[in-house]
């Protein structure tokens, strides 16, 4: 009987370990160099790891409430999106653009996953990481002004010493022609 | 004094008279660009005001689709008075230079024909014609880059305070005007 059981057990603890379970580990990331002012484009970036040993089913991003629609809108994809199946041990990733147009600030909260361990199977919730407090204020006119611009003042110069040149070039070349037709002129004096 | 010498005076005022008013009259006639010269300082003065448009577009971030009339419409009306000032500066450096180089450019009115007459005439047009390509090409260069400097010191300096397109018309049209005023000024 105890032999029994204990078989029992063993064959119970093969069948759980063999059981594919799948593990979301998601990450949200604002992708800026600056803090994005109002009206001016940022990209929120989630990454979605299927850290398990099972396939993730029906897997569901939903963040729609971080940026209400009042406030922000969406310029490039959309923030809610799902996935058929993320395969274990893999990864998949979801850019959205947005535009803030009021002035303000806004705490950028984790975004919601769901998923299924089985395609019928019940709905596991996974939370992303978050991006915390973000301050939005209005672009000053002096701003773009104030930061270095290298590339643009490169062309710019380049193109106005070009365009400089040329008529350098045209005195140079007229001035010998004028020493000599002078000369000329001065002799039969 | 006699009649004779009387009417011999009024001869020589009389002619002294007429050579003035030709010479009033051939500076008044060179005073005038010809349409080549007009072309050629609109085209340069166009040129010359789309290098801030860059900038304006590239720094301020100006929209160029949108922007598009205001850029040409300001472009336009600033090549139009820079033209000016590249003909003012163009005919008061020929003069200038007309005059260092020592030769008589007015016609000898002579019945007799002198010989090598015609190739000395000859040589004088091509000198001419050399000095107001000197003079042109240096009345260019020197408002071009008083041009730019005007535009630079108020678009980043001094009206970047305003708008975008406010800061566009106040520096182009301010630097123009002001390379224009004084170049007129050095005929005066």
């Amino acid at each position: 009987m105890k032999i029994l059981l204990l078989i029992i057990l063993l064959l119970t603890s093969f069948v759980f370990a063999a059981e594919e379970q799948a593990n979301l580990v998601v990450e949200k990331d604002i992708l800026v160099t600056t803090l994005p002012h109002t009206e001016e484009e940022f990209t929120i970036l989630y990454t979605i790891y299927n850290v398990g040993n099972g396939p993730a089913y029906d897997v569901r991003l939903q963040d729609a409430e971080n940026f209400p629609k009042g406030k922000y809108s969406t310029v490039l994809s959309q923030i809610d999106t799902n996935w058929d199946i993320v395969e274990a041990e893999t990864n998949t990733t979801h850019a959205v653009i947005l535009k803030r147009h009021a002035v303000g600030s806004d705490f950028i909260g984790p975004a919601k996953v769901l998923f299924k361990n089985t395609p019928n199977g019940q709905d596991i919730t996974s939370t992303s990481t978050y991006i915390g407090r973000l301050n939005f204020t209005p672009k000053s006119p002096g701003e773009s002004r104030k930061s270095p611009n290298w590339e643009h003042w490169i062309i710019f110069s380049v193109v106005a010493a070009l365009v400089l040149v040329i008529p350098f070039l045209l005195f140079k070349k007229s001035e010998k022609k004028k020493k000599r037709l002078t000369m000329n002129l001065r002799k039969k004096k | 004094m006699s009649n004779r010498n009387k009417r011999k005076k009024k001869q020589r005022e009389e002619r002294a008279f007429l050579e003035v008013e030709r010479e009033r009259e051939q500076t008044l006639r060179l005073r005038k660009p010809t349409t080549k010269q007009r072309m050629l300082y609109f085209f340069i003065g166009l040129i010359m005001t789309s290098l801030p448009t860059y900038l304006f577009y590239s720094i301020y971030e100006m929209d160029l689709l949108k922007s598009l009339p205001l850029f040409g419409f300001v472009s336009v009306i600033c090549s139009i008075i820079l033209s000016m000032g590249y003909h003012n500066v163009s005919f008061f450096l020929k003069h200038r230079l007309l005059k260092k180089t020592g030769v008589n450019f007015q016609k000898k009115r002579t019945k007799k024909k002198v010989a090598g007459g015609e190739r000395e005439e000859r040589q004088k047009k091509q000198l001419e014609s050399t000095i107001t390509t000197q003079a042109v090409s240096l009345s260019l260069l020197y408002n071009s880059l008083f041009f730019l400097v005007i535009v630079l010191i108020f678009a980043f300096y001094i009206t970047w305070i305003f708008q975008a397109p406010a800061n566009y018309i106040l520096s182009l049209s301010v630097a123009s005007s002001i390379v224009t005023y004084i170049s007129s000024t050095k005929i005066q």
